[in-house]
């Protein structure tokens, strides 16, 4: 007897040793979760329009979107679009502006409607009331000169703001020197183009872009599918095609060489460096996943090289990233950036632009490629089920295979070391970027004018300019 | 519209009792850390997240910015985790990670596809029991806040708003300070500053933990038990108490930004802790005064005066008080002087006539889709476990806030307004573009 008890005893000891983890083991697992795609309805009306319907009854709200996928950049005048974006929704034939705005305030909801198209938010109960409104405003409204002559009065004193704000006129830049002045995503709202906007351009606008072609409207949450195809038959069935216009954008312009493009900001503490290109990439291009994947590696996250090395290792900045945008209607862009003190400006630049070239010519590691496969599949399964509307309208949007989604974490898994340098390589092009750089002159340019690549400037406008006329701004 | 009112009134009352509970688990471990557990099946990803009961209001006064710091400094690596990798582990595992720091909190978690339960509580276990701070850590992190200083407020347009409210505002309440800091007293910080801050408030006893999502609870009990429980717990935080004088005379001040064009008129007031009824009534005046088109203060200063181009209630709401914030930005040539007699008219019909019957509704729907809404993701219900639990000492709260915005009255708004939004309790402050020395006109 006693010994049995001597022998539990011991075993007990021996439990309690094992249950003492062991802390310097890492317990990962490698064995990812199956992905949880729900099953969306979808639909088409006669006049084209696209319908995208997805039940959730977890909580009693929905959402409601409109995209309008018409060409951009008919209008003559820039800055009616972001005028008709504030008037559009505040007035129609049958509510006058007070009215409408308190009604919808009311619910509790929210509702926005741009020349994109528009976003919707609500409690659930309130989907018929809801409905009214929307389509009371996509076909009964009402533009007047009162509100027109108010947003552009407004839109005027929000340009005051742009000359200082470093980051406003880093976009305006990129989008100038990568698309030229005269390119949709190039232009930029002047005080001119403004003033210049009549009623009569507005209205062309919104019939414009408001066509049922080439438009999705989606809807999720708590809805039921048959109650809400009849809601949308009724109020978008009579939404009347119209053909599409055709546009026909400039040429980019080509970037031969690397150059610093310099834009002086007087009263910068800190520089912002962007090393910049246009890139020609469709989502369903083979190289995709390469691509997407090498920008991981030279500056998606907190792990990556840019990151690593201006933040982690140098200290010179709060983050250093890069990304890709693929092409929609127009060339995508690639940008590597980071902000960093005027004192290491030149060094920042240097590093930044070493990170690009290596990418290009090295192999990157098998670790650092399955760590950027892991973080991409990961994310994608973590978020399907939130975008799960997404994946039906980017399949639509953009021309891609129908199982595209089904193969996503397959087609990541097959890119390999080679690829991903061929990626670096087409679409980064250390040979032929753009080194946008807003700073103070008086401290940062010394430093830059030593490095090995000509100068260029340009005033907050875009326009060239000379190093002599910015030393006596 | 008589109609869509009673038939409002009768679903508000049915979507309450169904749909929204949030069910959740908790408990202590023996070193006094306390731990929730939501599950949430619906999608196959698991969140660990530990928030510390320390913020930049436990700081020395002349140490600012040292709760901040934290929030840098450990994620440089642990006994078992090297100096770089903590990043490296999370995405090489599909996951993704950040912190935050506030007045009175430091937030951090990671979010990990459903399997890596285990690493995400080892991770922020390591964390607690044994971060390594090291001088070569301190120096890069030093370099890379004065960044983020320098990119979030010294280069921001409008980015000293928020340290000259709290330097106004607040005399003796370690609030008075932002948490990013003074640059200064982190320069002269010395690493032993650094390890005993860790030391005090950097355990168990001061920590919530918290998993949300795809699950299984005894999985997640017992890698709590393995990786936490055998934490020292610290000694008792002793934590001071500040009480201000009440502001009984208006404070007038100016601010210089020569990052900005447009001035801007900022109007706070001191409001009581976060945990007071009166908090949550003064959100729903905010909401009154400028949520959306319909509300009094755009109606007139923005739209029907254009006297400014936007304005915006801000209630900054903290564990002992708060800052009630009015900001408007103005139309040029406006007077912001005129800007303020018209906030001050549309508080004082607050304070003195009922709000609408219609307005009053407005209210409650506008509330309950914003507590619908905190509660549509599970980062967003994560936060909020967490917080109710270290605010409040109860999470349950998390399912009373519905009831509480439910149960404001008309008659309660008017009596909170007397009591808190009076002009000589109020600070005026004029934000304003550097003057220029010559040749003002020149304008690019």
């Amino acid at each position: 007897m006693q010994r049995k008890i001597y022998v539990i005893v011991l075993l007990c000891a021996c439990l309690g040793i094992k249950a003492q983890v062991d802390r310097s083991i890492r317990p990962v697992s490698k064995k990812m979760p199956a992905i949880k795609i729900p099953k969306t309805q979808n639909f088409s009306l006669k006049n084209g329009l696209k319908i995208i319907v997805l039940e959730d009854h977890k909580l009693p709200k929905i959402s409601m979107g409109l995209i309008l996928d018409n060409p951009i950049g008919l209008e003559k005048k820039t800055g009616t679009m972001e005028i008709l974006s504030e008037v559009l929704g505040n007035e129609t034939k049958s509510m006058k502006k007070e009215i409408l705005q308190e009604n919808i305030d009311f619910m509790g909801s929210s509702l926005n409607f741009s020349s994109g198209g528009f976003d919707a938010s609500f409690l659930s109960r309130y989907l018929p009331e809801m409905m009214d409104i929307i389509s009371d405003i996509m076909f009964k409204s009402v533009f007047s000169k009162e509100e027109l002559e108010k947003e552009k009065s407004k839109t005027i004193e929000y340009l005051k703001a742009y000359p200082k704000d470093i980051d406003a006129i880093g976009s305006r830049l990129k989008n100038v020197l990568l698309y030229g002045k005269n390119h949709p995503y190039g232009v930029f709202i002047t005080k001119k183009s403004i003033k210049s906007i009549q009623l009569k351009d507005l209205k062309k606008a919104f019939a414009e872009r408001y066509n049922p072609k080439n438009a999705y409207l989606w809807v999720k949450g708590d809805v039921n599918f048959k109650e809400m195809k009849t809601l949308l038959k009724k109020h978008f069935g009579k939404w009347q095609a119209k053909p599409i216009k055709k546009v026909k954008y400039p040429k980019v312009p080509k970037i031969t060489k690397t150059s610093i493009a310099f834009v002086d900001m007087p009263e910068a503490v800190q520089s912002s460096i962007a090393a910049i290109r246009t890139v020609h990439l469709k989502r369903k291009s083979p190289d995709y996943f390469a691509v997407i994947l090498a920008n991981y590696i030279l500056g998606g996250g907190g792990n990556s090289r840019l990151f690593l090395n201006l933040r982690e290792d140098k200290g010179y900045t709060y983050g250093s990233y890069s990304n890709v945008s693929p092409d929609f209607q127009n060339l995508g862009s690639f940008s590597a950036f980071a902000k960093v003190r005027n004192a290491v400006t030149d060094s920042a630049t240097v590093e930044l632009i070493k990170e690009i070239h290596l990418i290009s010519q090295k192999p990157v590691s098998e670790e650092e490629l399955d760590i950027a496969k892991s973080k991409y599949i990961g994310n994608f399964i973590m978020g399907a089920k939130k975008k799960t509307i997404d994946f039906i309208l980017n399949t639509d949007r953009f021309d891609l295979p129908k199982n595209y989604y089904k193969n996503f974490i397959k087609n990541f898994q097959s890119v390999t070391v080679k690829d991903v340098q061929r990626a670096a390589q087409k679409y980064f092009q250390p040979n032929h970027l753009k080194i946008l750089i807003l700073g103070k002159a008086s401290e940062v340019l010394k430093g830059l004018e030593k490095l090995p690549y000509p100068m260029l400037y340009y005033d907050k406008q875009g326009n060239p300019t000379s190093k002599s006329k910015i030393s006596k701004m | 519209m008589k109609n869509l009112i009673l038939r409002g009134l009768f679903l508000l009352f049915l979507t309450t009792i169904s749909a929204q509970k949030v069910v959740f688990e908790e408990y202590d471990l023996k070193n006094g850390m306390h731990v929730i557990l939501h599950q949430n099946h619906e999608a196959p990803f698991v969140i660990t997240s530990v928030m510390y009961h320390v913020g930049s209001k436990n700081e020395n006064p002349n140490r600012t910015g040292f709760a901040h710091f934290f929030e840098h400094l450990l994620f440089e690596g642990t006994k078992n985790i090297k100096r770089k990798e903590w990043f490296k582990i999370v995405s090489s595992n599909g996951g993704k990670n950040n912190a935050y720091t506030t007045q009175d909190y430091t937030y951090y978690y990671e979010v990990f596809p459903a399997n890596n339960l285990k690493l995400g509580l080892w991770m922020e276990s390591e964390r607690l029991l044994h971060p390594i701070i090291t001088q070569e850590g301190v120096d890069t992190q030093n370099e890379v806040v004065k960044e983020e200083k320098r990119m979030r407020f010294d280069n921001q347009p409008y980015g000293k708003i928020f340290e000259s409210l709290a330097k106004n505002i607040f005399k003796k309440h370690p609030y008075r300070w932002v948490p990013i800091g003074k640059m200064a007293h982190l320069d002269a910080a010395t690493l032993k500053e650094f390890k005993d801050f860790n030391k005090k408030f950097y355990v168990p006893n001061n920590a919530v933990l918290v998993v949300a999502g795809d699950f299984k609870k005894q999985d997640a009990k017992k890698w709590i038990k393995e990786y936490f429980e055998t934490i020292p717990k610290g000694k008792k935080i002793i934590r001071k108490k500040y009480k201000e004088s009440p502001i009984t005379k208006a404070i007038k001040s100016v601010v210089y930004d020569e990052k900005i064009q447009i001035p801007a008129l900022l109007k706070a007031y001191r409001i009581p802790a976060f945990t007071e009824r009166d908090n949550a009534v003064l959100f729903m005046i905010g909401s009154y005064l400028s949520d959306g088109k319909s509300s009094v203060l755009y109606k007139k200063i923005v739209d029907e005066k254009q006297m400014a181009l936007q304005v915006q209630t801000i209630p900054i709401q903290n564990e002992e008080y708060g800052m009630y914030v009015i900001l408007a930005i103005a139309s040029l040539d406006k007077k912001l002087k005129n800007i303020d007699n018209v906030i001050n008219q549309e508080i004082k019909k607050l304070q003195t006539d009922l709000i609408s019957e219609r307005v009053f509704e407005k209210l409650q729907n506008t509330f309950e889709k914003k507590f619908i809404d905190t509660n549509e993701s599970l980062e967003g219900i994560a936060t909020t476990l967490a917080l109710c639990f270290t605010y409040f000492k109860n999470t349950e709260q998390i399912n009373k806030t519905l009831k509480i915005y439910r149960s404001i009255t008309r008659e309660e708004i008017r009596a909170v307004a007397k009591k808190y939004l009076n002009p000589n309790q109020s600070l005026y402050l004029e934000y304003l573009p550097k003057k220029k020395k010559l040749n003002p006109k020149k304008e690019k």
